[in-house]
């Protein structure tokens, strides 16, 4: 029985140095006590085909920023399980971006039912920047059905990536302003998508411009 | 209303400034390390990603007449198109490299003595990214050269000082409790 615990102790300590030797990043910055168990993680994620520099990143970040070693390997478990959860709705064709931004939107309250519609609506564009500007929408206090609502008719309308830059620096400088984060949402996103239509053509009445958000501007874009 | 801070970092963003050579090292030695996947798993993954094309109805015509007439020429010729042939290594790395975009960062801080970046691209490393002064005073910057991808960074002011963009949007991870910024480069809509 002895020898028995004692082979299988030393087959994983043998197994967790073959791990740890897999990234010498880890091995240089990490922690002694973190070393090990961030490296298994990521050996995992690599065996799930997930991508694993993100994980190393967030490992050497905390290195970086004095982190304990449990903060650490809490802090690429959690991301390797969004990370997870990203890949299963948004599938293996992702690209590491995608799955790096989704798995930051599901850390702030998205939630895969709404990375499901995202990827419905964008079809095959990709969907960081979407991601990201939801992502950044909802730190600022955008209630998610808002934030989404006008990242999903961005989608449908295909504003590009600097129609959603236009959305996330005027949202930011009305919340600086004193709007309310819902209200400078919603204005904003309308805003960006009237842009987008053509001009009215001679002889024909322009549509009339929506009326301004009343309260908490949580309908959705159209 | 005109914000003296965006105007500094306005005019910032227009000035040409040299790339940070250490930075332009760090990501050319990603590049060469990067691990490409065998060709058959690249052409499956061109493959099944679903895209939206626009093409107006003569080119449609066009190139469906100019498909036509390759077949035509393949099947006379005996040539079998399905075949292909992977790209070789030196191609590859170089399609990846004229991907790199410079990518330029801008800080306002007056009271600082030594600002740096350290991000996904720099392994975190606060040494290996410093910003220069600027002609305005208080405004720092650099420029850093970047593949393509989803990255995560933080201004350091003075070495223990962590400072997110105000210019950029904000990173959805704060593990570590710290403000955190991200940029995404070379995605096209």
């Amino acid at each position: 029985m002895n020898a028995r615990v004692a082979g299988v102790t030393m087959l994983l300590a043998l197994s967790a140095t073959a791990v740890e030797a897999q990234d010498p990043r880890l091995e240089a910055r990490l922690p002694a006590a973190a070393r090990a168990a961030v490296a298994s993680i990521v050996e995992q994620a690599r065996a799930q085909g997930l991508p694993t520099e993100p994980l190393v990143q967030r490992a050497l970040e905390g290195a970086s920023r004095n982190s304990s070693a449990e903060r650490i390997q809490e802090a690429v478990r959690d991301l390797a399980g969004r990370l997870h959860r990203a890949q299963s709705v948004l599938g293996r064709e992702a690209s590491e971006a995608e799955l790096v931004s989704a798995a930051g939107a599901l850390n702030v309250g998205l939630d895969e039912a709404d990375l499901s519609r995202l990827r419905s609506a964008a079809g095959g564009t990709p969907l960081t920047q979407p991601l990201v500007t939801l992502a950044d929408l909802l730190q600022r206090g955008v209630p998610r059905d808002t934030a989404t609502s006008a990242v999903l008719a961005f989608l449908r309308a295909g504003v590009t990536a600097d129609g959603y830059a236009q959305l996330r620096r005027s949202v930011a400088h009305d919340i600086r302003q004193g709007a309310s984060p819902s209200s400078a949402a919603h204005t904003r996103a309308q805003g960006v998508l009237l842009e987008r239509r053509p001009p009215p053509r001679a002889g024909v009445p322009p549509r009339t411009r929506p009326s301004p958000p009343r309260g908490t501007g949580d309908r959705p874009l159209r | 209303m005109r914000d003296p801070e965006w105007e500094a970092i306005e005019a910032e963003l227009k000035r040409d400034v040299p790339v940070d050579p250490v930075a332009m090292r760090l990501v050319m030695q990603r590049v060469r390390e990067a691990v490409v996947p065998p060709w058959p798993r690249r052409a499956w993954q061109w493959m099944v990603r679903p895209r939206r094309i626009s093409v107006s109805p003569v080119g449609g015509l066009l190139s469906a007449a100019t498909f036509a007439a390759l077949i035509l020429f393949a099947t006379r010729a005996g040539t079998d198109l399905a075949t292909g042939g992977a790209l070789p290594a030196d191609a590859i790395a170089g399609g990846a490299a004229a991907e790199i975009q410079d990518v330029q960062f801008v800080l306002v801080a007056d009271d600082a003595s030594e600002v740096a970046m350290a991000g996904d691209f720099n392994d975190w490393n606060p040494g290996a990214t410093p910003l220069g002064r600027t002609g305005v005073a208080g405004v720092w910057s650099v420029v850093v050269p970047l593949p393509p991808g989803a990255y995560l960074y933080a201004f350091v002011v003075d070495g223990d000082t962590w400072v997110a963009d105000a210019a950029a949007p904000r990173a959805p991870e704060n593990a570590f409790g710290g403000p955190t910024s991200i940029v995404v480069v070379g995605e096209e809509l």
